[in-house]
């Protein structure tokens, strides 16, 4: 090997050692600031119980609604060609490149300003402040997400398939159930997956439209925020160590997923 | 029985263009082309993937062109298998037969698939895969049988057997098959069409278009040797001479004038070596140009006068017991009965 080839290799893996170490042991070292009885009593106690409660429960909602939204809009961009296909294309890209905290500041102001929320509110129904908005937020900060890697599975499945069902008598929707979503399926799963570490460690996107509420809209996320801003260090540490856990599960389940 | 009239079919600058083309019930019909001639697009056009322009396309009666592919009542087999990887080989042929498991059983059987109905498609070979595909088909009780090109990618054992099974479809299934491959196409053609760019060169049966190509596009594409143009003249009554060039006139039975052209198969002339011991009424002196080893045979190129050559079958023997080598003085002959004549 040519001793340019030879210094590149080396730097260029140098880089990424160096990068990957410097992350896991600013992880380790955060991990290890816990005191384990500490940590153990704040785990069990009841403001971070709510908040892996509340956090699954407003992630899994959100994802399974995103799930079921973007399944359609994915198909239709990897299989149609209608009008208004580009401006979709372009919609569906926009969320990605705005800061989070700006769509949960737009959001807020147009469910604010909104005459049916307004309606819903004067029959008793809040939605600003709750967990509903929580899951409004989520359900429009991970979408584009979804909607992309659901785009990437059914792109790749052979229309060709989709003719020998057609030949064989199938209408269009039995071919989607026989065809596309079986061969969709790792993708269906990844997306899910990616949609739920995205919707657990969400913060910006939730935080206007949630009022950052103790014991109300308390997400792990927001958990961190408010006890970090009351001082509340190993609180603030042993939320961040639950996200970490919950983090690390799902990102093992996405590599088992990939296989 | 199908039928395709005045179809008019745009694919960007291709424009397929057929007048009339019949395949009757349980025919075996192959439409033979070279790539790009417009076979694969009128079989979609059959299947309904590709709406024509204009024209019918009937099936038992009915005009299907504005029907959807899945009211038609045809199946298709891809030259890939496309075999559903997430379902067993049972699964798949289940598919074709819509859940009925005792069809799908039955044809399973009569295609030797029986031990291969466990296996997912990645556990087969690409015959094998190809045989489901078939099987899948025909588990749909098909009007009519779509074949694009299912040999072409399968390797000599597996096309062998494949021919086998579509050899047994004969006379029992309408049959559509695509092919670029002359072999495959005059193996298991009841009749066939001869398309190139877009227009049916030819229609018949194989020997009706191997022995009396209707033109010399086919007998080009056909790959046919001794393929002569010449004027002909009426000599008598059902005999005409048909002049090549200075040197060869060539003897025929019929009656015909003007532009012709002639074929005379390889097969049919034999070679001697001196004029006198010929009796057929075409003989000629030439000289060896080549000899082409041809699997069982050798073609043997003989140059007659300035700018004819004939080519002749002999076999390895025959070329052998003779002495026969390039350069050697050779008299070529063959009967009237051997050429066929076509008016240009």
């Amino acid at each position: 090997m040519c001793l340019g080839n030879y210094l590149m290799r080396k730097a260029f893996i140098g880089v990424s050692l160096l990068y990957f170490t410097v992350l896991a042991i600013i992880i380790i070292y955060f991990v290890l600031q816990n005191n384990v009885e500490t940590l153990l009593s704040i785990f069990f106690s009841e403001e971070i119980r709510f908040a892996i409660v509340l956090t699954l429960a407003t992630s899994i909602t959100a994802s399974t609604l995103s799930l079921i939204l973007s399944i359609p809009v994915a198909y239709s961009l990897a299989n149609y060609s209608f009008k208004g296909k580009k401006a979709i294309e372009l919609l569906t890209d926009l969320p990605l490149a705005l800061p989070p905290i700006l769509l949960s500041f737009a959001l807020l102001l147009f469910l604010a300003r909104n005459p049916i929320v307004k309606f819903l509110e004067s029959m008793g129904f809040e939605l600003l402040f709750t967990p509903y908005a929580i899951v409004i937020a989520l359900i429009l900060y991970i979408t584009p997400e979804v909607v992309k890697i659901l785009y990437s599975a059914f792109s790749s499945v052979d229309r060709r398939y989709h003719m020998v069902l057609k030949i064989l008598g199938y209408s269009d929707f039995q071919s989607f159930l026989k065809v596309d979503l079986p061969l969709s399926a790792k993708g269906i799963a990844s997306a899910f997956i990616v949609a739920l570490a995205r919707s657990i460690g969400a913060f910006g996107a939730i935080l206007l439209v949630s009022g950052a509420i103790k014991g109300k809209t308390e997400t792990l996320s927001i958990a961190i925020f408010l006890n970090w801003q009351g001082g509340n260090m190993d609180a603030a540490i042993a939320a961040a160590t639950v996200l970490i856990l919950i983090s690390l599960i799902l990102f093992y389940i996405f590599e088992r997923i990939k296989k | 029985m199908i039928g395709i009239y005045d179809l008019e079919v745009v694919r960007g600058s291709f424009r397929l263009k057929i007048s009339r083309l019949e395949i009757k019930d349980n025919e075996y019909f192959v439409v033979l082309g070279p790539s790009g001639s417009g076979k694969t697009t009128l079989l979609n056009t059959i299947a309904g993937f590709i709406r024509p322009v204009k024209g019918s396309i009937v099936i038992d009666g009915i005009n299907v062109v504005s029907l959807p592919p899945e009211k038609r009542g045809l199946s298709y087999v891809f030259q890939d298998p496309l075999l559903l990887p997430h379902l067993s080989a049972f699964g798949n042929i289940l598919l074709g037969s819509h859940g009925n498991v005792d069809t799908a059983l039955k044809i399973a059987k009569q295609l030797g698939l029986d031990d291969l109905l466990e296996k997912y498609p990645s556990q087969l070979s690409r015959g094998q895969q190809q045989k489901v595909a078939l099987a899948r088909a025909l588990a749909y009780n098909p009007k009519a049988l779509l074949l694009d090109e299912p040999l072409s990618s399968l390797d000599r054992v597996s096309k062998e057997a494949m021919i086998d099974v579509l050899l047994r479809l004969k006379g029992k299934k309408t049959v559509i098959h695509v092919t670029h491959d002359l072999t495959e196409a005059f193996m298991l053609a009841d009749r066939l069409a001869i398309i190139c760019r877009g227009r049916v060169l030819a229609e018949g049966t194989p020997n009706e278009i191997l022995h009396n190509p209707p033109n010399e596009k086919v007998a080009k594409f056909l790959g046919l040797t001794n393929f002569f143009k010449g004027k002909a003249k009426v000599v008598g009554k059902d005999k005409s001479v048909v002049k090549i060039d200075d040197d060869v006139i060539i003897h025929v039975y019929g009656e015909y004038r003007g532009d012709v052209f002639l074929t005379i198969s390889p097969s049919d002339i034999f070679v001697a070596k001196t004029l006198d011991s010929v009796t057929a009424a075409n003989k000629f002196e030439g000289v060896i140009a080549k000899i082409v080893p041809r699997g069982v045979v050798d073609e043997i190129r003989v140059k007659v006068g300035s700018s004819t050559t004939f080519s002749v079958y002999l076999s390895k023997k025959a070329v052998k017991d003779l002495g026969l080598k390039v350069g050697n003085r050779v008299v070529i002959a063959f009967k009237k009965s051997a050429v066929t004549v076509n008016k240009i």
